[in-house]
């Protein structure tokens, strides 16, 4: 059942991708608001996917180790999070980008923002259902940890955020090629992919962080130079760098914009690159 | 340490489908005048005795094995993947794999062919390090006649050993306080960035008072603009901010 919705859900996020360039393309408010909607929608129920996945996963753990008291149920519900293999990661990457798309869509009220987000989760999603193993593995004993839930969340938000940042620096520099006088104007563009860079920095600084105690409960080190830990921490410097040279050289527009694409770049090396290429302690593809 | 600690036992548990469900080591730590303490040690749950943390970080297996020489016969424990020296210091031996149920690939298809309890070691002579390898299975011990060399190897059996990482870091919460105090500075480099703000009032001739507000936000420039804007349209009004 899960993947019926979430195959409904790409479309979803396909069509209100479209519906936003169109709405950009002809200025149609009507259209605007219905593709808000449908994105909206189409988020509720990737939100239900997700949770029913949760069960799913949860009931064959339970099945093999029944927990005995409150507690170990807790436990268990915590550590079947379906977070824990690469299809559940793009689902969850893809419901991260649809869901910071919608909250900058009600900051800044941008529709090409619409167009970036929307495009960029209904691919992910695609791409999950299509190309990549979806069935519910059990939990290596690795991954079994509180710290799971969090670290990955944290990491992923901050790759979503990072992915609007691309989205609008790609369009930043698109535009500068062919200056269109319909999608926004450069300012507001510039200032977008900072707020995106500020919030993927602080949750990748987090997801790092979490990942750095979590290391440190279970193996006793914070820090293995794993070839994900040291992906993450180019990425890491690579937005520091963004940040610094817009706060405090004070560089705005192509060069920020230029940081945004090589950033992302960073992040697609440190999700996927590192994975396939790189075996290591995060090496949960195979 | 003023305690000591005991392997009682070493497990791995399994998921129906044959992936590793959790690696265990029980333990019991002895402290002089006091019970004895009973403790599991697992994978992502260390275990803490004393001010020291015990992690499980490895595993392995001890092979028991008979080594004959003639009429000589010696019982050896051998860890995976450690080099032993047989005695008179001309050869040595390393276990390379230790399989519990080695499993042939059944003909057509058909069911797998159990082997039992099989061991791959590597055995070379003196300095002439070009090793043979010898495969021992515990189920046919007549197939040792096969071996090179004076030496004749038999596998008899196996146990797990356990590898327990020990820390003391009693600065553990500090590096996880400056963690913590790595928050509130992104809050305030990011989300609430400087601002100075100045009204400069001076007095008309006429009577009554001229004002000038000033402001700046050198780090978030674009958004100060716009606040700055807003109050242009609304501080004239008269209304609220």
């Amino acid at each position: 059942m899960t993947s019926q919705i979430l195959g409904g859900v790409t479309l979803a996020y396909l069509i209100a991708g479209l519906l936003f360039l169109a709405a950009l393309l002809w200025s149609a408010p009507r259209v605007k608001s219905f593709a808000l909607g449908l994105l909206g929608g189409a988020l509720a129920a990737h939100t239900l996917a997700f949770f029913a996945r949760w069960v799913a996963s949860y009931d064959q753990a339970a099945a093999v180790a029944p927990p005995a008291d409150y507690w170990a149920w807790l436990q268990l519900v915590i550590h079947q999070v379906p977070l824990s293999n690469y299809y559940e990661s793009l689902v969850f990457f893809s419901w991260c980008l649809a869901c910071l798309t919608l909250f900058f869509l009600h900051r800044y009220a941008e529709t090409f923002l619409g167009v970036v987000g929307g495009l960029l989760a209904s691919l992910t999603l695609a791409y999950a259902s299509l190309g990549v193993d979806s069935s519910i593995k059990p939990l290596m004993p690795a991954l079994k940890s509180n710290w799971l839930l969090i670290h990955v969340i944290t990491c992923f938000l901050g790759y979503a955020a990072f992915g609007l940042a691309f989205g609008a620096g790609l369009l930043y520099l698109i535009q500068a090629l062919t200056s269109r006088p319909k999608t926004p104007g450069p300012p507001l563009m510039d200032r977008l992919i900072y707020r995106a860079a500020v919030i993927g920095f602080i949750f990748l600084t987090l997801g790092i962080l979490t990942g750095a105690v979590w290391a440190e409960t279970a193996w006793g080190r914070y820090w293995s130079w794993d070839p994900k830990e040291t992906a993450s921490l180019i990425t890491w410097f690579i937005y520091a760098a963004l940040l610094h040279a817009r706060l405090v050289r004070g560089w705005q527009g192509r060069p920020i914009a230029w940081l945004a694409v090589v950033g992302f770049a960073a992040v697609l090396f440190t999700y996927l690159g590192v994975s396939f290429l790189l075996p290591g302690l995060h090496s949960y593809l195979n | 340490m003023d305690f000591k600690a005991r392997l009682d036992d070493f497990q791995v548990l399994y998921y129906p489908n044959g992936a590793p469900r959790e690696f265990r080591s029980d333990l019991t730590f002895m402290k002089p005048g006091q019970a004895p303490e009973q403790a599991v040690c697992r994978v992502n749950d260390p275990v803490t005795f004393g001010g020291f943390t015990f992690y499980q970080s490895s595993y392995g297996h001890t092979v028991g094995l008979e080594v004959k020489n003639g009429d000589n016969s010696l019982i050896l424990e051998a860890p995976v993947g450690r080099t032993v020296e047989l005695p008179g210091g001309r050869a040595h031996f390393r276990v390379l794999e230790y399989r519990p149920d080695l499993v042939m690939p059944g003909e057509q298809g058909g069911p797998g062919k159990r082997l039992g309890p099989a061991a791959r070691l590597a055995y070379w002579e003196g300095s002439n390090h070009h090793p043979w390898i010898i495969v021992l299975l515990k189920n046919r011990p007549e197939l040792a006649d096969q071996q090179p060399g004076p030496y004749r190897f038999f596998l008899k059996d196996a146990k797990f050993f356990s590898v327990l990482q020990v820390k003391r870091d009693p600065g553990v919460w500090w590096v996880y306080a400056g963690f913590i105090l790595l928050l509130p500075g992104f809050y305030l480099a990011f989300l609430r960035p400087t601002e100075r703000w100045a009204l400069v009032l001076r007095r008309k001739p006429s009577g009554g008072w001229d004002a000038r507000l000033l402001g700046a936000a050198p780090r978030a420039r674009e958004a100060f603009q716009d606040r700055l804007q807003r109050l242009q349209v609304i501080l004239p009004k008269g209304g609220p901010a």
